[in-house]
């Protein structure tokens, strides 16, 4: 998830202090790792160099919490292309696993247990947004249902694994 | 097992093993179907089954409820040492009764009987169980309400949505205060959010009344909502949460 | 449609190449009894065509009593007197012929000589198994047998016998003809209704097993159906690959039954109906007949198969709705009762001399509505009570097996619906044979047994009718018989003119026990003594008649009293007729006389109605197990899962005997009185009334019994079927 553009987001609903940011932020995207107060501002920085954003006037005494933002024409560009520019299926997880998985094959090692390990950790996260979505409200439960689709789709792909493994270290060994 | 309904009240969560499986092979023809399984099962545990089609996960369901005899091994049943019985020993009829009185069923799809309406749908077990007919369909009436059924009371299954036909079944399954919930793929043909809503309930109404619970499922999801799950591959028990806490520790 | 379509999904797996295999066996057997039952009725159409030529009265007007003509060169005098053996009648024709004669007798071509005679082959058969003083003798010399060509039957006990002129006095009708009858007289109403009514009952079980045959496996079939459109096939090709599957099938299974028909015909020759067993040519069914049956078969269950199919409406996730039936409505009581009333108007008319027109063909309609009516009515009542029951229901089977009655009352309906009609059938010909005459107390009357009736002709006596104009010695004939071992004693009953009552000497009295003996003079006594009498009559009187001059006394009947042996009365018969006295056809027993041709009307069917009971319910046994197997088939999974959660087999039993049972005991009741109600309408048409019902003889009850058991056994043999089909293994395709 792209914080930058996101704050870049709240920001276009209407211009704001950094410290409502913060706190519209967190109560939206933060429920599992709420944003720090730095990492706000250093955004926000960056966004000004950017162009992005703009100040509008200070009200009263310094210090960054006085500033009010709000997004330029350029800004609001940015967030178009952003929304409508569909991300690259993230790999990351497949790749390390992949990896891990090519690497015990290769020395020999039990891959399957590596997998079950592998989705054993996956069951109990799933687990945990599961118990989450008790009692939650709509936008939590969706959060944790988008988390928890993606962790079922790893698993997927660690059953489907588990299962072509004789196949797949074959082709390591021969390879 | 007349003894079940009041033993589920006395609070006795997680600790004493209610189910247990030694060593079980069942073998149909050429197929080994069960290799060897050893597993426990907790009063109160809602536990997942999950693994490969074919990889005997029903098998196992069904020797665990006695709907099977094992070629080898025993399964037994029970939480104190006075009313374990050992189901493999008992014989057709013992069996039947128990199944009756203790357990309950729910499967993926057709087990509700098309002629008959939700309400004596749900009431079947209640009067085989030898309940009059009155008080069976008000216990009914009542289950079908705390499913959020009391409007399809009168509906036939063909009336009913799949979501609706496995709420039923549902009803039907814990109508009787079984101690044991066996569930083969219960949300098996249901979409992502009919199933979703026959898990809460499910595993609401199993929690609140200390209702054993063994899911039979491939969907992840619907194993989340698991207390652990076990994964049966070719025959054979791999626990998952268990394992995966040992390598944690190690 | 492509016919490997059709193959792939008909024929594809064992359970559907056997869903074939009972189609094509039902329809065949359909076609096998339907062609037999056709021919039978043609039969019975041919022989009397080819007996007609005994039936004297259409050749003209007899001869005048007491004038004797000569007969010509081309005229022949013809009697046919009435001729009995053991109770049993022998159509007899004297012929009296010039030795020039051109006159050709049908089946033996001349006339015999005086003194000669021709016979049956079955007759002769009988003269030959006993002694010639029981029956032989009475004919003279046999010189031939009679021609099948001129026989109604194998069996038929026909004698043609030469006779000198002067025994043709005319008192027993005689007719002088140059050419036999070779038409029918055609009288036979009677025996055509009763025939066609049989042949519908038996008709009528077979088409409801083709019915219930043909929807075999449907829910297994439904879905392979359900495959198909999901590749893309329309309703219409479905109906159509279902069409084309029956025809091929019921096409197979017809021309195996026109196989079957043919090969059993010889066997279904033996079986006696109305005058005996049939010749196998008269069972042959015109070929044209057989490719309209066939055709029409084939026809009438593939367009079936087809619409069915389409109006199951398959879509390509399967049955979507299921297949709920249409509720019955009262509508399905209307042909009962027009045809239940219609023949009960038709009856009242005739007993109230009301002349109705194609009186014997309302009744045969009414037959068939009020059969049908039964069938079609029955879903009707069936699902009333069970929806009454259905409510009241307390354990699961009844629970369970209510609601399955209340959601397909024509399904579970037709399971015992051929066992219904069966019943029905049963009903009305057990009713039916008990007629009696309704004039006649049967436990009353001359020669009754028990004989502790005052002043009752004994048992055993034989009533030789006396040709008055026929001047007589009857001293001769009397030593004779009194002389024929077993003849206890002879008495001549006189008439007088003016007379009640039959007059008696006073040592014939005696001889009779109606005095002590050694009385004289004369006696009378009233006619009931020799007749049949009514109920509730008193006991004839017998009083002294002093005044009576023996030369006004005109004989009558000679009383032949015997041991009441069989060969006794033979043998006393035998003499009575080739003595010197001429008589009005053999001597008889009262019981004899009173059994004419109306007595026999329903016995003559007896073998038929024990033949349609018995096909009839074998076929609806069948058609109960079939139908009980395939419910059970297509709730299986359902059950399983029952079974599987605890159900003991038990409940399960019990299910499927409450399924049969209920709509069986509905309509059970309603069966036995139509079918009595249906033989008292039709026994007092035919008879104009002169016969009513009473209760039927132990082996009616035997028949039901065993019909019921048969059911029973139907049901009781699904168990099996039932409990292997719900067992645990058919539930695992989760
Ligand atoms: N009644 C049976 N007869 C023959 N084979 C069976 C029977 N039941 C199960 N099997 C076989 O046993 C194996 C395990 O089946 P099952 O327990 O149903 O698997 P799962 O439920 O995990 O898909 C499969 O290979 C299946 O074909
Ligand atoms: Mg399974």
């Amino acid at each position: 998830m792209d914080n930058t553009l996101t704050l870049l987001g709240l920001l276009g609903t209407r211009p704001s202090h950094g410290y409502d940011l913060k706190h519209s932020y967190d109560r939206y995207f933060g429920a599992q790792k709420p944003l720090a107060f730095g990492q706000v501002y250093a955004t926000l920085a960056r966004l000004i160099k950017n162009g992005l954003i703009l100040t509008l006037g200070e009200e009263s005494g310094a210090g960054p919490d006085r500033k009010r933002y709000e997004v330029t024409e350029a800004g609001r560009s940015r967030l178009v292309e952003w929304m409508f520019t569909p991300d690259i299926p993230a790999a990351t997880l497949q790749s390390n696993l992949f990896a891990k998985t090519v690497i015990a094959l290769l020395l020999g090692d039990d891959a399957e247990r590596l997998l079950d390990v592998q989705r054993a950790e996956h069951m109990s996260r799933m687990r945990e947004l599961t118990a989450a979505k008790r009692g939650a409200t709509l936008m939590n439960v969706l959060m944790c249902d988008h988390a928890l689709f993606h962790i079922e789709a790893d698993l997927r792909w660690i059953d489907l694994t588990a299962a072509r493994l004789n196949e797949l270290r074959e082709q390591v060994r021969a390879a | 097992m007349s003894t079940a309904i009041a033993t589920t009240t006395v609070p006795t969560p997680h600790t004493a093993v209610l189910l247990s499986a030694r060593g079980l092979r069942v073998t149909f023809g050429h197929t080994e179907a069960l290799r060897g399984v050893d597993l426990d099962i907790n009063t109160g545990e809602v536990i997942a089954v999950m693994g490969p089609s074919g990889s005997g996960k029903s098998t196992l369901l069904h020797a665990l409820a006695g709907v099977i005899v094992p070629d080898a091994g025993t399964v037994s049943y029970g939480s104190t040492p006075a009313e374990t019985v050992e189901i493999c020993a008992l014989d057709e009829t013992a069996r039947a009764r128990l199944r009756l009185t203790d357990f309950g069923f729910v499967f993926q799809f057709g087990q509700l009987l098309p002629d008959l309406s939700a309400i004596d749908n749900v009431s079947i077990p209640l009067l085989l169980g030898g309940m009059r007919r009155k008080d069976a369909l008000r216990q009914a009436r009542t289950w079908l309400g705390r499913l959020g059924l009391a409007e399809q009371a009168n509906q036939r299954p063909t009336e009913l949505s799949g979501g609706q036909a496995q709420r039923v079944a549902i009803a039907r399954a814990l109508v009787t205060g079984p101690r044991v919930l066996f569930a083969d793929e219960p949300t098996g043909s249901l979409d992502s959010l009919a199933a979703e809503n026959v898990m809460v309930l499910l595993t609401d109404v199993a929690r609140e009344t200390g209702t054993t619970v063994l899911i039979i499922t491939h969907d992840a999801r619907t194993a989340s909502y698991a207390d652990r799950e076990i994964i049966v591959r070719d025959g054979r028990v791999t626990a998952g949460f268990a394992l995966s806490a040992s390598v944690a520790g190690s | 449609m492509s016919l490997a379509l059709t193959r792939l999904v008909a024929a594809g797996t064992r359970g559907a190449r056997l869903r074939l295999v009972g189609i094509a066996a039902g329809v065949g057997i359909g076609v096998t009894l339907f062609l037999l039952l056709w021919g039978a009725f043609n039969g019975l159409q041919d022989r009397e065509e080819r007996s007609s030529w005994t039936a004297l009265a259409v050749a003209g007007d007899p001869v005048a009593v007491g004038s004797t003509p000569a007969p010509t060169r081309d005229t022949v005098l013809v009697s046919s007197p009435t001729e009995r053996f053991d109770g049993t009648v022998i159509t007899r024709l004297d012929i009296a012929a010039t030795s020039d004669s051109t006159v050709t007798v049908p089946g033996i071509s001349r006339p015999p000589a005086a003194g000669t005679y021709y016979a049956s082959p079955a007759l002769a058969e009988l003269i030959d198994s006993v002694p010639a003083n029981q029956l032989g003798e009475r004919f003279g010399t046999r010189i031939g047998l009679i021609s099948d060509t001129a026989l109604a039957s194998p069996d038929s006990l026909v004698v043609v016998t030469g006779q000198p002129a002067a025994r043709m006095t005319g008192a027993v009708m005689t007719f002088a003809i140059s050419d036999f009858p070779t038409l029918s007289f055609g009288g036979r109403a009677t025996y055509q209704t009763l025939a066609v009514v049989g042949g519908i009952a038996i008709l009528l079980p077979v088409l409801l097993l083709v019915g219930i045959v043909t929807d075999l496996g449907a829910a297994e079939r439904r879905e392979r159906f359900a495959t198909l459109r999901l590749l893309g096939a329309t309703p219409g090709v479905v109906a159509r690959i279902a069409m084309g599957e029956t025809a091929l099938t019921s096409l197979t299974g017809a021309l195996l039954g026109v196989l079957l028909a043919w090969l059993v015909r010889p066997l279904a020759a033996l079986l006696p109906i109305n005058e005996g067993t049939f010749f196998v040519a008269d069972l042959a069914v015109p070929p044209v007949a057989v490719i309209a049956a066939v055709t029409l078969t084939v026809l009438a269950t593939s367009l079936t198969a087809g619409y069915r199919t389409y109006r199951a409406g398959v879509g390509p996730l399967g049955v979507t709705r299921q297949q709920r039936e249409r509720r019955p409505r009262v509508v399905a009581l209307v042909p009962l009762t027009v045809g239940f009333l219609g023949m009960l108007g038709v009856t009242v008319c005739t007993l109230a001399d009301i002349q109705v027109p194609l009186f014997s063909t309302l009744l045969i309609g009414g037959f068939i509505l009020t059969a049908v009516g039964l069938v079609l009515a029955g879903p009707y009542l069936t699902y009333r009570v069970s929806r009454v029951a259905a409510r009241r229901a307390r354990g699961a089977a009844g629970v369970i097996a209510l609601a399955r009655i209340t959601a397909t009352p024509r399904a579970t309906f037709r399971a015992v619906s051929g066992l219904l009609i069966a019943l029905f059938v049963v009903t009305v010909f057990t009713a039916a044979v008990t007629s009696v005459d309704a004039s006649v107390d049967a436990s009353v009357g001359p020669g009754s047994p028990g004989g502790g009736e005052e002043n009752a002709l004994p048992a055993g006596t034989l009533l030789a009718g006396l040709d008055s104009t026929a001047a007589t010695d009857f001293d001769e004939s009397r030593a004779l018989l009194t002389a024929t071992e077993g003849v206890r004693g002879v008495a001549l009953a006189y008439s007088l003119t003016n007379w009640e009552g039959v007059i008696l000497s006073g040592s014939d009295a005696a001889t009779l026990g109606l005095l002590p003996s050694g009385a004289a003079g004369y006696v009378s006594i009233d006619n009931s003594y020799i007749n049949v009498r009514s109920a509730g009559e008193a006991p004839p009187r017998v009083t002294e008649a002093p005044t009576v001059n023996p030369d006004d006394l005109e004989p009558w009947v000679m009383l032949i009293l015997t041991d009441g042996t069989v060969a006794a009365q033979e043998r006393a018969r035998t003499t009575a007729e080739t003595g010197q006295i001429t008589l009005m056809g053999a001597p008889a027993s009262v019981a004899e006389n009173q059994g004419g041709s109306v007595a026999t009307l329903m016995r003559g069917f007896t073998t038929m109605a024990h033949l349609g009971v018995l096909i009839a319910t074998l076929i609806s046994t069948v058609s109960l197990a079939v139908s009980t197997t395939a419910s059970i088939l297509d709730r299986r999974r359902s059950l399983g899962l029952l079974r599987l959660m605890g159900m003991p087999v038990p409940t399960l039993r019990r299910i499927i005997l409450g399924e049969a049972a209920l709509p069986f005991l509905t309509v059970v009741g309603g069966s036995i009185l139509l079918g009595v109600g249906v033989a008292w309408s039709l026994i007092t048409t035919l008879t104009y009334g002169k016969r009513v019902l009473s209760w039927p003889e132990p082996s009616a009850y035997i028949v039901l019994g065993v019909s019921l058991l048969l059911a029973l056994t139907a049901v009781l043999a699904t168990f099996r079927t039932a409990r292997a089909h719900t067992a645990v293994s058919v539930t695992r395709f989760e």
